[in-house]
Formats: C-alpha cells, structure tokens, sequence
C-alpha cells in the first residue's frame, strides 16, 4: 500500500486553512501527494490543472456550493472520486452529497483510519473506472 | 454569610407573597364576576316578573272594581223597579215604604250586605241606614244630578272604599240609595293579597336559588375554561422556548464544530510527527497526551452532534428513516430513569424492519411519552417490551407493552382526551397522551390501546412507509 500511496493524488478542499493544511501535511506523512484549497474556484482550478484521484470536500464553502463544485469535478473528470465532510452532522447532507455522485460522507471531527480506508477505497474505484475507459 | 441569608430569605418571602397577592386578585376578579353576573341576572329575570306581578295585581284590583260596580248597578235597577211596582200597585204601599224592613228585605234579598235606605230631595234619610244612621239624617255625599239619573259610583268614605249607588223613585220624589263595601276592604281581598304576595316570595326564593346555582356553575366553567386556556399557553411556551434553545445549540455546535476539527488535526498531526520520527524525547508522554485531546475531542463531537440532533428534531422534516435506530435511540435516553425504577427495557426488533419516511422528532416524542408514561404506571420493578415489526406492505408497527397495572374500561375510554389525567395534580398535565395521539394522527397513523386490570397495557402504534 505504501508504495502506491505516493501515486495517489488527494485534494483537500475547506474554508479552515488550517484544518485543511494540517490534514494535507499529515496525509503527505503517510506519503499521499496531497494538496489543499480554500475556496471553490482555487479548488476547481486545481482540479483542472492536476486532476487529483480523490478530492476530500467541506459542503460549507463560502464561495460556492459543496454540491456544485461536486457536480462540476464529476462532469470535469470523471474518474476523481470525491469524500464529502461537514461540521453539520446531518446524514440526509451526506445521502443528497452521494446521490449526486459524491463517493461517500464524512462527519467532522474526521477519524483519520476512516478517513485513510475511505481514500484507499475511492482510489479503487477510480481505478476501476480508468481501467473500463 | 448571615447577610446573605437573611437577603434570600426576604427574596423567597417576598416571591411567596407577590404569589399569594396573586391568587387572591385572581380568586377576587372571579369573586366580583360572580357578584355582578348574580346582580344582572336577577334584574333581567326578576325586574320584569316583579313589574309583571304589580301591574297584574293592579289590573285586577281595577277589574274586581268595575264587576262590583256592574252588579250595583243591576242591584240598584232591579230593586227601584221592585219598588216602583209595589208602589204603583197600592199607595198604601208608598206608606208603609221608609218601613225599613221592607227595604232591608228588599236589599238583602240580593245581597246581604248591602246597606238599602231612601232619601228626600234634600237629601234628609226617610229611612234608617246602617251607614249613616237613623231617620233625618243628612246623607252627607254629594253625586251628581240625582233627579232622575240611576247610576252607581265609587267614592271614598271612612277607612275605605265604598260604591254607591242611587235611582230617584218614579212614583216618590224619594231616591233610593244602595250602599255597598269595595271588593278591598273584605276577607277575600286580603287573603287574595297574602296568597299573591306568598306565590311572589315562593318564587323569588326559588328564582335566586337557580340564578345563584347557574351563577355558580357558569363562573366555575369559566375559571376551569381560563385554567385550561393558560396550561395550555404555558405548554406552546415551553415548546417554543426548547425549539429556541434547540436552534441556538446547534448554532453553538456549529460554530464549535470546526475548531474543533482544527484542534483534532492538530492534536494528529504532533501524532504523527512524534511516531514517524525513531527517536523523539517523551515519546510515550507526548503520545499519551495526544490521546488524551483525542479523546477529549471525541467527547466534545458526541456533544455537539447530539445538539445538532436536538435541533433537528424541533422543525418538522421528513426523513428516510429505520424505526429500529430511533427506538434504540429513543431507549438510551430513557434507560437510566428505567434503572433507577428496576424496570428492564426490552427491546424485540424485526431486523428486516423497511425504512419508513417520516418525522423523526415527532416518532421520537410519541415513543418517548408513551414509555415514560409506562415507566410511571409500572412504577417500581417491572418490565416495558417494545416491538416493531411490519403489519403489511405500506404499514410497520411498533407495540410497546408494559406490566403495570393496567386500566379499567373508563380510564381507557378517555385516555386520549386533553386534561385527563389519573396522576396528582401538578404531576401530570393530562396532555402528554393527548399529543402523542395528535402526532400519530398527523404522521398518517393509528395508535390503539388495549388494556386489562391487572394484566399491564399494550400501545400499538401504525406507521405507514409513506408519508400522506
């Protein structure tokens, strides 16, 4: 797992810099090429220049929709798995989040072996679907 | 420290004082409302009976006068045509006339007492008179033309009423005079009177007895009508003030949410540097500690998603839902309470229980009133069984039955009605079943009750998986 780690491409996506900073440092400790924005349009500018294999999203952005910029990364590449998270703690956001294409919903404070087998598993899935293009 | 005490204990006297004034205006504004429901119904219902009574009375002492004068009259006319004949038929007649006896007979044939006499034109008595005298007399009243009118009248003379009549003779320049006592003045009259007036005490006393019991009964449904009004009141308040704290907590776990997160990171990433680096100082102090905020962080999140939860449940929302997650939610508020009483709560869950879509605030307040109010009538010692299972394809049932003592028909009869309570007063408000059967109705259910004295009681809740 460890090698491959290094070949996976996270972005974290929050309005906390530093919640987002810290997650991406530790998530680079575990040796994932990770990367963090603060705001939807940086985010979906990294999505286009370096098209990540998992994007970690907060639904409460300010600038724009957590859902929009869902839809956005799903029409752009498809193949990018998106974890959604928020600080609201309600399911039904995560089961709208999913039905619109999101690979699954986390409630903050994150649990970092969840969050790790979540990475692991939407990096599969992305796989899979590179692999059936 | 005295001071202290002595200035809370002159807070809570004045606090039971400014109460007890309270009670006492409010027992004296039903007090007066009492008295000037009382004063207003008797003058609406007494006011026109009495006016009714007099003018009655008066009208009848005024048609008692006018029968009296009629049969004067009559009396007057009948016996001067007597008197005519006797005397046209023999002038010795015309003799033996102020003979009294004659006329005596005469006036008495037709009534008794009546007083019959004659007079000259001067108005000298010819004949004796038992009300004014004996022969010579002057009869003292004056009439009007008397020479040949015969009418009779009613004038006031002595203590009372007397009617009079008078008919001057045809063959005699003499009148005749009847005399006779008013209706007022006799035996009947009075006891007319003293029946009238008995009849209108009867029936005042019994008229302000029922105002005085209808003044009573509807002031007490007023003040019962005013009760309920203000529980009532207090009860919207109360709701709507747990929904103002249900918002201002989840804004609060909102806001705490998010730091939060910065601190759990935080606390990770030192983590992470201390067990990725070989020899880091402290290792296991500095791990421990990290642990330490882990856990503390993970409490603060149990916190704040369980206000976020609260809060939730406040607005109405129609959710997927599993009936069996909120029943075991709804029994991990209630647990310790059932511990303290020994009441073990059972749980039998159909596992392959569909989702429903419904209110999950308003399915967690029905299932909540209904097990605390088993856990108050099993009271001490027992055992609460809760159920759920599919009743058919569009419905799923949740049964919770308890080993308390169960009710008897009547109580079972009113059970869902507002105020009916068999707790002590101020124990229970009567409404919580009442509003659990409201909620039901609104979520598009049914809620039926069985029970038996003695054998516990049994709620079985149906919940369609649709919301209507």
């Amino acid at each position: 797992m460890d090698k491959i780690r290094n070949k996976i491409k996270i972005l974290i996506v929050d309005d906390e810099v530093e919640f987002a900073s810290t997650l991406a440092e530790r998530l680079e400790l575990r040796r994932f090429q990770a990367t963090s924005a603060n705001c939807g349009e940086d985010a979906l500018a990294c999505v286009l220049s370096s098209p990540p294999h998992v994007v970690i999203l907060d639904i409460e952005i300010p600038d724009l929709n957590g859902y929009e910029i869902l839809e956005t990364i799903k029409e752009t590449n498809p193949a990018t798995e998106v974890i959604l998270m928020t600080g609201y703690g309600s399911i039904n956001t995560g089961i709208d989040g999913v039905r619109q294409g999101a690979f699954d919903f986390l409630m903050k404070p994150l649990c970092m072996t969840t969050l790790l087998d979540k990475i692991q598993q939407a990096w599969q899935k992305s796989q899979d679907y590179n692999n059936t293009q | 420290m005295k001071d202290y005490r002595k200035k809370l204990a002159t807070i809570l006297l004045k606090k039971a004082d400014a109460e007890a004034d309270e009670s006492l205006t409010l027992r004296n504004r039903y007090k007066q409302f009492r008295i000037s429901l009382l004063v207003a119904i008797t003058i609406i219902a007494m006011l026109p009976a009495t006016v009714i009574s007099i003018l009655g009375y008066f009208q009848y002492m005024v048609r008692l006068e006018k029968q009296e004068l009629y049969h004067l009259s009559w009396h007057l006319n009948d016996s001067s045509t007597k008197l005519n004949n006797l005397i046209s038929n023999s002038l010795q007649a015309l003799n033996q006339l102020p003979n009294s006896l004659v006329l005596q007979e005469l006036a008495q044939a037709n009534n008794p007492q009546t007083d019959a006499f004659l007079i000259d034109q001067n108005g000298k008595l010819i004949t004796p008179s038992l009300s004014f005298g004996k022969v010579g007399n002057i009869y003292p009243l004056q009439h009007k033309d008397t020479a040949d009118t015969t009418y009779a009248e009613k004038k006031a003379w002595g203590s009372g009423i007397t009617f009079y009549g008078i008919s001057p003779l045809q063959q005699a320049p003499w009148s005749l005079v009847l005399v006779k006592d008013g209706p007022m003045g006799k035996k009947e009259w009075s006891s007319f009177q003293t029946t009238l007036l008995l009849t209108f005490l009867c029936c005042f006393a019994l008229g302000m007895f029922i105002i005085f019991q209808l003044v009573a009964i509807l002031t007490n449904r007023i003040r019962e009508s005013d009760s309920k009004r203000m529980s009532l009141i207090t009860e919207a308040t109360h709701s709507h003030r747990l929904a103002t704290i249900g918002r201002f907590a989840a804004g609060v776990a909102h806001e705490i949410n998010n730091p939060l997160s910065i601190i759990d990171q935080k606390a990770g990433l030192i983590e992470d540097l201390v067990d990725f680096s070989e020899d880091f100082p402290n290792q296991e102090k500095v791990s421990l500690s990290i642990i330490g905020i882990h856990e503390g962080v993970q409490r603060c999140k149990i916190i704040t998603h369980r206000l976020l939860g609260f809060a939730r449940k406040m607005d109405t929302r129609i959710e997927t839902i599993q009936i069996n997650d909120l029943l075991v939610e709804v029994i991990s508020f209630l647990d310790k309470e059932a511990l303290h009483h020994q009441i073990r709560l059972t749980l039998k869950l159909n596992q392959e229980l569909p989702k429903v879509e419904s209110d999950v605030g308003q399915l967690q307040q029905i299932f909540l009133n209904i097990i605390n109010n088993g856990i108050d009538a099993v009271g001490l010692d027992g055992e609460i069984i809760i159920t759920s299972k599919q009743k058919d394809g569009a419905h799923v049932q949740v049964i919770i039955r308890d080993s308390g003592p169960g009710m008897d028909p009547e109580t079972l009869k009113h059970i869902f009605d507002p105020f009916y309570t068999t707790k002590l007063t101020g124990e229970g408000t009567g409404l919580g079943l009442s509003i659990t059967y409201g909620l039901v109705k609104r979520l598009g259910g049914t809620i039926h009750v069985e029970s038996t004295p003695g054998h516990g009681t049994s709620f079985t809740i149906t919940i369609p998986r649709q919301h209507i």
